[in-house]
């Protein structure tokens, strides 16, 4: 059975047809939503939380590219998860000691934005990189880069699986490229020679 | 000196990357590449990024994320129903709440007049009240007055009113009403008669050869009953003791302008009283907001 036969018998109310679908896209989901979240246990929530959404809401399904329906499901619950952080951020470990006063010592108190020399050993994988630059971009870029270079998605699609006009694909796609250019030659030569980037052009 | 590109070369040489250019655009930008190396090269980096990116590693899902049964036992497209249905609910409720505010204004202007008449009103009874009170009193006072009669007893034709005979010289009474000074001729020693709505007194004869009136204000009914004697009231001056004084009746002048301010209420208080309809109306438009509201959230929810 092909994705619109098993959309249509979803939609009947087979479970089952509406869990191949599941099968279907749930690394593309999963990818995504850690792109977006950066962080496993988080974009596992968030993968699932967007499925229970696609299945109890398959009826706003409206035809065309299901993929990119099901990954605005995942993009707009990573939204929610963004925002929900926003307003209630969270430290792991307290910075201070409450009986002596003395700073403890801690990772995430340690850590900095800019790559430090320990990170760059850290992140000599191109993937650490990758990600690092990912989440230095506005959420509003970050969903639309994936989506496009790392997802492989056309314009289209993109633009139906974030609800944004095509321009604004366009013109948000543009900067986040830069963006990416300007973070990525920031590890220099931590990128294999092949992708080591240059600012000649500016 | 390289030239900068700009944002809108920038967009397109992304596009133009990702083969999202029709071909007339398309044409241009390679047109553009030919002469340009700064756009060359800033293609270059675009396609370098792009490369680095698609390179990401994919990270496979840790689980499944198949839905069980007990997932999937709500209703789907419940909630997509709601939204018309509370949508329509909010116009409804909005319709109502409307009505009842447009029924507290135009309420609150009928009871404004209704309010500002309410004095008036109370103000008409007041002097209808009083006019009964003092109805009497006019009638004694538009009763005829006392006449005047000199000598015997006759019975007169014709009366001079007022007690003009009062005065032997004809200017303390009122006359015929021509103006002209009526010729009593010798007429002896005066005798009052106070003509009353009972009938016609005889007068005592007095030595006075005038008679100083005393206050015609309503006088009460007994004393009018009785026959007037000597110093009665008949001319409606005051005797020169009593003058300056406030009369019996003034009450009746000034109680109904003091009725009338009293009952008369401050601009403000009439405006600002609240009704009930009023209450209502403002509840209802919350309550349409509320469900408004509730219907845009429910669809943005749903539709993610």
């Amino acid at each position: 059975m092909d994705e619109a036969g098993l959309v249509q018998a979803a939609l009947g109310g087979d479970l089952d047809a509406f869990n191949r679908l599941v099968l279907a896209y749930q690394d593309m989901a999963f990818n995504l939503a850690y792109r977006m979240l950066s962080d496993d246990a988080a974009a596992e929530d968030a993968t699932q939380t967007a499925f229970i959404s696609a299945y109890r809401n398959l009826r706003s399904y409206r035809g065309g590219s299901f993929k990119a329906w099901v990954m605005r499901m995942v993009t707009n619950t990573c939204y929610d998860e963004l925002r929900r952080r926003h307003r209630r951020p969270t430290v792991a470990l307290e910075p201070a000691n409450p009986e002596d006063e003395e700073e403890i010592e801690s990772p995430s108190w340690l850590a900095d934005d800019g790559p430090s020399p320990e990170e760059q050993i850290e992140t000599r994988e191109l993937e650490d990189a990758i990600q690092h630059c990912i989440q230095d971009l506005p959420e509003e870029f970050r969903a639309i880069v994936i989506l496009v270079d790392v997802q492989g998605f056309d314009y289209s699609q993109a633009s139906q699986a974030t609800g944004k006009p095509l321009g604004t694909i366009k013109s948000r796609l543009a900067r986040a490229r830069l963006r990416l250019r300007d973070c990525l030659s920031g590890f220099g030569e931590l990128l294999p020679s092949l992708f080591r980037l240059g600012r000649e052009a500016e | 000196m390289k030239q900068l590109i700009s944002p809108k070369d920038w967009i397109l040489l992304s596009s133009y990357l990702d083969d999202e250019l029709n071909p007339r655009q398309k044409a241009r930008v390679e047109a553009r590449l030919q002469v340009r190396p700064e756009l060359r090269e800033g293609l270059a980096d675009l396609q370098r990024t792009k490369e680095i990116l698609r390179r990401a590693p994919a990270r496979p899902a840790p689980r499944n994320f198949t839905l069980p049964a007990s997932m999937a036992v709500t209703r789907p497209g419940l909630s997509l129903r709601l939204v018309p249905v509370l949508r329509f609910s909010s116009a409804a409720v909005a319709l109502v709440a409307v009505f009842f505010i447009a029924s507290t204004m135009m309420g609150g202007f009928l009871s404004g007049r209704q309010m500002a008449s309410a004095p008036a009103d109370m103000y008409a009874k007041e002097m209808t009240t009083l006019q009964m009170e003092s109805a009497p009193a006019q009638e004694e006072s538009e009763a005829p007055p006392p006449v005047v009669y000199w000598g015997d007893l006759p019975a007169p034709s014709e009366a001079y009113g007022l007690g003009g005979a009062g005065c032997p010289d004809g200017l303390c009474g009122g006359g015929d009403g021509t103006g002209a000074i009526p010729d009593y001729g010798n007429l002896p020693q005066p005798m009052i008669i106070a003509t009353q709505p009972a009938g016609v007194l005889r007068a005592q004869p007095t030595t006075a050869p005038y008679l100083l009136p005393t206050p015609t204000s309503v006088p009460a009914a007994e004393e009018q009953e009785q026959p007037v004697e000597g110093t009665g009231p008949i001319l409606g001056v005051a005797p020169t003791e009593q003058q300056g004084e406030v009369l019996e009746d003034t009450h009746r002048q000034v109680l109904p302008m003091v009725a009338a301010e009293a009952f008369e209420p401050a601009d403000e208080e009439r405006g600002s009283r609240p009704t009930p309809y009023g209450y209502i109306g403002a509840g209802l438009l919350v309550l349409a907001a509320a469900l408004f509201i509730t219907a845009l959230i429910l669809r943005r929810t749903v539709l993610r």
